[in-house]
């Protein structure tokens, strides 16, 4: 016959509960690792402190992307006229617009969840300890409610908003994303600092509902880490829709009153500006989120805050691996998720891996008009000697989007003259980032402009941009 | 002076630009000289197959069809540009395909060029290139050299360590024993100027310490009015201080005789490179027992062989001659430096 001891009685020991993997956090990092994983056929646990999806599902990519499809679509009612069309009268209620963003956001939340039953993954709510190489203690409110062990833990928390001293967003008048996607009303003025994608994709959802929106940037263009002619033209583009710029520009100040905040800055020439806006969003990018974790306790290296790995995702502990935004740029959930897979099957054998070679991460910015963009840019690539060949076509010599009524923007290509290497691929337009990975695919099997020449692009579409940019480095471009 | 493309094509296959005729405009290697360099490698070693020994990483190319061999668009292009064979090329990539990066390995492995990776110049290493450059090319050097015997000196030295609690080097011995003889031998302490030559009435002694990344002559004052413990004591003060970057540059700077010591590498002889403004430098060896003819019969001697580096602007071959043979009496006999 079994006794239990009173003292036990009170205090279960907690059943240390053996996997395979296990991984923390369930964005687009670690849900992918964990279902990549049991594929491969490990036992995967994976802990989530709060939405399976994470931030890009909850609150990032696929909630902005409803934001601005609405704002297109409200673009596209206001200028029905062009299109032959009328309307009564366009108008919009930021109430419902929030909802739908919400409700597919919540939607696909679900996806994940049903995708990890159906994976046979085990899932654990609470917040992940690394309490010892190997196990993981995981707690809700303070009390440890499960302890599992691995001989493999990927780490895959992301990371948060970046915090500038003495601008501490207060969630009413100064925003991160996260309020930024949740309006109830509409600021009549807003100030964004920050012009990197996120920055200049909130600037662009709320121009289109008629905010006046003023953009700050710290280094000499928008959208810094894209190609200067791209960062050129949206800003032209984007002056045109009504928004204001301020390039070279450090924020001096920030006051917060009652329902405005007074802003000061100096512009490029040394001028102090100042002005008040009903709302700042603080899009200056972010910090990896390590905090509480047990990393730092169990030895893993960091740098600069962030997960310091190598080509393979494993940090400094052996059985301890760290993808995603967690860990080096660039900052994008198709990065994590590719990181994961190589992560796990790395983990698990698989033969004929190659590392991720981060010139092969596509970049989009969904603006009105969208950027995308893969590789070096043109001034990357001087800089490393290459003799380029840079490629570039209009998009209002391409038919299709003079159909559509998109001809802003154009496609530039970049090649390394002597191999004919496609080295980069940038463009600004209509659809773009649907557009993107031709490219992408062109860049991965090495094809050089010979192959890009020969290859049929379907008329009449977008892509042919593409085919007449690379036709153009080679000054054979036919409609140009 | 080679263009961008051309260092970059030059770093990617691991070509030395030195060793290539520049072409391009203002003297620059150009991408055709590189191309026309590592062309010719290839070419010399596919004419001549036979007469490539079996060792030589040129050895076996194949001739074969590579038409069939998987390779990525961007690989067989260079490889046909730099006349790679893909049947000689280790595939990397997915499904055994030949990639870009397995061709720049073939390249490297195949022309057998070495690796190398490129370090800027510190100040430091250009100070001495500047200088070095300028002595070498200005000074016209010449170089006598010496065997001195120091069984008498270790054994003094031993003494003075042991029984007196000094701390005295050998290389104390030397500067102290150069001293004497720049005394003696008053011409060797001189300067050349070009209109006229310095001739110094102390004897300021400038001994070279290796440091990380270059070396360093801080200046012993006054050496002949200094007994060897204070030398001994201002040598390792002089030669830490160097090594921890803390000399000023009055310490460094002056001198009017250098001495360069490699004993205790146990080097057989070396020269020196004159150390400007001054006009002699001495390089000294280890101290290796060795059989000497002493009358008629063979014994064993500590020999220590040490070279002079002079100025024959201001030195001429006998007197350089002189203070070599001075020196060697003060070290043979060192209580003659007492005198």
């Amino acid at each position: 016959m079994e006794t239990t001891s009173p003292s036990t009685a009170l205090n279960p020991p907690l059943n240390v509960q053996q996997f395979d993997l296990v991984v923390v956090g369930a964005g687009p990092g670690g849900y992918v690792a964990a279902i990549r994983a049991a594929q491969l056929g490990m036992k995967t646990a994976i802990i989530e402190k709060q939405h399976m999806g994470g931030v890009c599902l909850n609150w990032g990519c696929i909630p902005t992307k409803s934001l601005l499809k609405s704002a297109e679509v409200y673009q596209s009612m206001q200028h029905a006229e062009d299109y032959g069309l009328s309307v009564k009268s366009a108008d919009f209620d930021i109430k419902k617009i929030v909802q739908r963003s919400r409700d597919i956001a919540n939607q696909l939340s679900d996806g994940i969840s049903y995708l990890m039953k159906k994976n046979k993954i085990t899932v654990i709510n609470g917040f992940a300890r690394l309490a010892a190489p190997g196990q993981v203690d995981v707690s809700i409110d303070g009390n440890i409610t499960a302890a599992v062990a691995a001989p493999h833990i990927i780490f895959a928390t992301g990371a948060s908003p970046r915090v500038i001293p003495g601008m501490e967003p207060d969630g009413k008048i100064l925003w991160t994303s996260k309020e930024a996607m949740t309006p109830t009303t509409l600021p009549k003025s807003l100030l964004v600092v920050g012009s990197g994608a996120i920055g200049i994709e909130f600037a662009s959802f709320y121009r289109s509902f008629g905010t006046e929106v003023t953009v700050v940037e710290m280094l000499d263009r928008i959208l810094p880490q894209e190609d200067a002619d791209v960062s050129k033209a949206a800003q032209r583009y984007f002056k045109k829709r009504g928004m204001k710029f301020f390039t070279s520009a450090k924020i001096d100040s920030l006051d917060v009153q009652e329902a405005t905040a007074n802003a000061k800055w100096q512009d490029k020439n040394g001028n102090e500006q100042s002005a008040s806006f009903d709302r700042v969003i603080l899009a200056v990018g972010i910090s990896a989120n390590t905090e509480g974790l047990g990393l730092i306790e169990q030895g893993v290296e960091l740098d600069r805050g962030q997960v310091v790995v190598n080509e393979w995702s494993e940090t400094s502990v052996t059985g301890i691996y760290a993808v995603g935004d967690m860990t080096q740029p660039p900052w994008l959930a198709h990065k994590a998720s590719h990181e994961a897979v190589i992560c796990v099957e790395k983990i698990a054998g698989v033969a004929d891996l190659e590392p991720l070679n981060p010139l092969s991460i596509p970049g989009c910015t969904y603006s009105s008009p969208q950027v995308a963009s893969v590789g070096m840019t043109e001034q990357q690539a001087k800089d490393q000697g290459f003799d380029v060949r840079v490629g570039k076509f209009d998009l209002t010599a391409l038919g299709k989007a003079r159909a559509m009524g998109e001809t802003e923007g154009f496609v530039k290509t970049i090649f390394d003259d002597e191999t004919g290497e496609l080295l980069g691929a940038h463009m600004i337009g209509a659809e773009v980032t649907e557009l993107i990975q031709g490219y992408v695919i062109a860049q991965k099997l090495e094809t050089t402009e010979e192959e890009l020449r020969h290859t049929v692009f379907p008329h009449p579409t977008m892509s042919e941009a593409m085919h007449e940019s690379v036709l153009d480095a080679y000054n054979q471009a036919i409609h140009s | 002076m080679a263009s961008v493309v051309a260092r970059r094509i030059a770093k990617t296959y691991n070509i030395n630009l030195h060793n290539i005729t520049a072409t391009g405009r203002h003297g620059r290697v150009s991408k055709q000289d590189i191309e026309a360099a590592a062309g010719i490698r290839v070419l010399a070693a596919q004419t001549a197959t036979q007469a490539i020994a079996t060792t030589s990483p040129l050895a076996g190319r194949s001739s074969a069809d590579d038409s069939r061999i998987p390779a990525t668009p961007v690989a067989r292009r260079m490889a046909s540009m730099l006349n790679i064979n893909l049947n000689d090329v280790q595939p990397t990539g997915r499904r055994n395909r030949v990639t870009k990066d397995d061709i720049e390995a073939a390249a490297v492995a195949l022309t057998g060029v070495a690796d190398y990776r490129e370090e800027k110049l510190t100040s430091m290493r250009k100070t001495i290139a500047s200088r070095l450059t300028e002595s070498k090319q200005t000074i016209p050097h010449y170089r006598v050299s010496v065997d001195i015997e120091i069984d008498s000196l270790l054994q003094q030295r031993k003494y003075m360590n042991d029984n007196l609690g000094h701390s005295i080097s050998v290389n104390d011995f030397v500067i102290k024993g150069c001293a004497s003889a720049l005394q003696q031998v008053p011409d060797v302490n001189v300067q050349y100027t070009g209109d006229s030559i310095l001739k110094f009435d102390q004897v300021d002694i400038s001994m070279a310490v290796a440091i990380q990344g270059g070396l360093i002559t801080p200046v012993i004052r006054n050496v002949a009015n200094k007994g060897l413990p204070q030398i001994a004591a201002e040598a390792k003060d002089l030669a830490q201080r160097a090594q921890n970057g803390q000399l000023s540059v009055d310490e460094f700077q002056g001198g009017t005789f250098s001495v360069s010591n490699l004993g205790m590498f146990g080097v057989d002889q070396f020269d020196a490179i004159i150390n400007l403004p001054q006009a002699a430098i001495l390089a000294i060896a280890a101290g290796k027992k060795k059989p000497v003819v002493r009358g008629d019969s063979i014994v064993a001697a500590t020999v220590m062989r040490v070279s002079l580096s002079s100025d024959h602007r201001a030195i001429d071959g006998a007197v350089a001659a002189q203070f070599l043979q001075t020196l060697k009496g003060f070290l043979e006999n060192p209580a003659s430096m007492l005198l």
